[in-house]
């Protein structure tokens, strides 16, 4: 029992007197405030390093590709190999795709004959879709006509100061467009838009809108998606020569038709 | 009044000035000459006052206790002493301050100990990381509500021997959360943050690099439920959450209508099963020796 005036007493406390240390002689006295050292940035860097980050995880991202390839619509997935050797070759000779053309592969002759899909997925295209996007068809449909069938830079630029929502969203589409023909080594000025198009992104929300007189309307809540598809120069050069061709096919142009009158012309008059 | 024109001038001259006709007229040439120079712009408001000498008491700066010495200099002056320095105040500060030295020289309490006997505290205390503001001679506690300055002091005194020389208290309110069911919000219950200043300096530990906020791990997670229960188109979108964690490659597509798609997945079939058909015929061939 302690007398009364040493009650709160505490020999271990670290004052003057019990200098030494919190717990005797077990623990090691030290200075925090002399101690500290704020951590050098190249030991954190080492740390950093030694943990791997998803994206230099080879693995990971070589397993995330495979997954994707096999997701990717690509032409080789459609189209024999003989086909589209024939067709790179076709593309070789005449800078453009020639339908019907004859190449020679292996020192034999081949005519090569595809069909519009055929050559539409053979060509270098790229095929985007945006994400979900908080509007309606009509409103998307007024962007659309405005840029369809532009070159897709012109039309970034025209989108760029549009002050719609929906030319904000086809805008960051195109841009994604052009990062893509990057990636295939297309030449991104003469990419163009081909098609462009709204579609209902589904699960469209209802809401009651109250009215007087006790009646209600009801405010829909639309979702649409654009899809687009852009093509390149080598398409263009393919579209004005069979439009050559073709016009080269058609017949002069005549006022009146070379051909006998269907009615009987006879040298008198009848009456 | 101009001495120059003598006393009845001056009359004549007020009377005419003073008295404006019915149909008088203020115009630019009747106007006082005023020169620019004799005019004082934004007149000096001091210097006018009397300046007085400073007070005896404004001379003791550097003490602790002043009005012993405040008190010496007006008795010496022979000046009534000011009543603010007539009381002992300083003589019973000067004592408590020395009693306290004295205290935490011989390892006592530095202050009256509580009565309340407490054997088994169940008083949640914690230590708080210090904020930018706080020096390492302080140290931030969350306390229960029911906590005031003395007994925290006398609970750090009793449990870990520690002096809090001086607290201060921070009563603060919660986050506003809100429900799921209904549009309001909800207060929590307040807590008590109490910070006290100590004699010897502490620093807390370096985090660890790795260590991340709850809050980030939380938005992470929304992160991927909310592409998880994503509608339409959202599904392919794509997220930085847990450091790009699930982001993969996007790769250019192309287009192919369905109809198409069917009729040439068709063609291929039949081409893979040419191909491995003849393939199988050439092992077989090579296995007899064709």
């Amino acid at each position: 029992m302690l007398p009364i005036n040493r009650i709160g007493l505490r020999s271990f406390h670290n004052s003057v007197i019990c200098r030494n240390s919190l717990f005797g002689e077990f623990t090691k006295r030290t200075d925090p405030v002399a101690d500290f050292k704020p951590k050098e940035v190249t030991e954190v860097d080492s740390e950093s390093d030694k943990k791997v980050r998803p994206k230099d995880d080879q693995d990971l991202q070589a397993f995330y590709r495979k997954e994707m390839e096999q997701k990717q619509i690509s032409d080789a997935k459609f189209i024999t190999p003989l086909k589209r050797e024939l067709f790179q070759l076709n593309v070789d000779k005449n800078g453009f795709f020639k339908n019907h053309d004859i190449v020679t592969k292996d020192s034999k002759p081949y005519k090569i004959s595809l069909t519009e899909k055929e050559i539409d997925i053979l060509e270098p295209t790229i095929f985007l879709k945006s994400l979900r996007l908080k509007g309606s068809m009509k409103k998307a449909t007024i962007v659309n006509r405005f840029v369809r069938g532009l070159n897709v830079k012109n039309a970034i630029n025209q989108l760029h100061f549009n002050p719609k929502k929906m030319s904000t969203e086809l805008e960051k589409l195109l841009k994604q467009g052009l990062e893509q023909s990057r990636e295939l080594n297309m030449n991104e000025d003469k990419l163009y838009i081909q098609s462009l198009w709204v579609g209902s992104d589904g699960d469209w929300q209802k809401r009651l809108d109250p009215k007087g007189r006790g009646r209600m309307g009801m405010i829909r809540h639309r979702y649409v998606h654009l899809k687009c598809i852009l093509k390149g120069d080598l398409t263009k050069k393919r579209l004005a020569y069979e439009r050559q061709l073709k016009d080269s096919f058609k017949k002069p142009k005549m006022g009146l038709n070379n051909q006998p009158l269907n009615f009987s012309n006879v040298p008198f008059y009848k009456w | 009044m101009n001495p120059s024109q003598g006393l009845l001038g001056s009359i004549w001259h007020h009377s005419i000035q003073s008295i404006r006709g019915l149909r008088y007229k203020a115009s630019a040439r009747k106007y006082p000459t005023v020169f620019v120079d004799d005019v004082v712009l934004d007149k000096p408001r001091y210097g006018f006052r009397k300046e007085r000498q400073p007070l005896l008491s404004q001379s003791v700066t550097d003490s602790v206790f002043p009005a012993e010495e405040i008190r010496k200099l007006y008795i010496e002056q022979d000046k009534p002493v000011p009543i603010k320095f007539r009381s002992r105040s300083d003589k019973i500060a000067r004592r408590n301050l020395e009693k306290y030295a004295d205290e935490i020289a011989s390892g006592e309490a530095h202050f009256k100990l509580g009565q309340k006997q407490v054997y088994l505290p169940k008083a949640r205390i914690a230590l708080l990381r210090s904020n930018a503001k706080h020096t390492p001679y302080q140290a931030k506690f969350l306390v229960p509500r029911n906590f005031n300055k003395l007994d925290l002091r006398d609970y750090l005194w009793h449990v870990y021997g520690l002096r809090a020389l001086n607290i201060t208290v921070q009563l603060l309110h919660a986050k506003f959360e809100r429900s799921m069911t209904d549009m309001g919000r909800y207060r929590g219950p307040q807590y008590k943050k109490m910070t006290i200043d100590m004699e010897e300096p502490f620093v807390w530990p370096q985090l660890p690099a790795e260590a991340k906020s709850f809050s980030e791990t939380i938005e992470n997670q929304t992160d991927i439920i909310e592409i998880k229960n994503s509608l339409g188109s959202d599904k392919d979108k794509q997220t930085n959450a847990f450091d790009g964690l699930y982001k993969k490659p996007v790769l250019p597509n192309k287009f192919i209508t369905k109809s198409f798609k069917q009729e040439a997945e068709k063609k291929m079939n039949k081409y893979n099963e040419t191909v491995t058909l003849k393939s199988n015929k050439d092992l077989v061939n090579q296995f007899l020796g064709y």
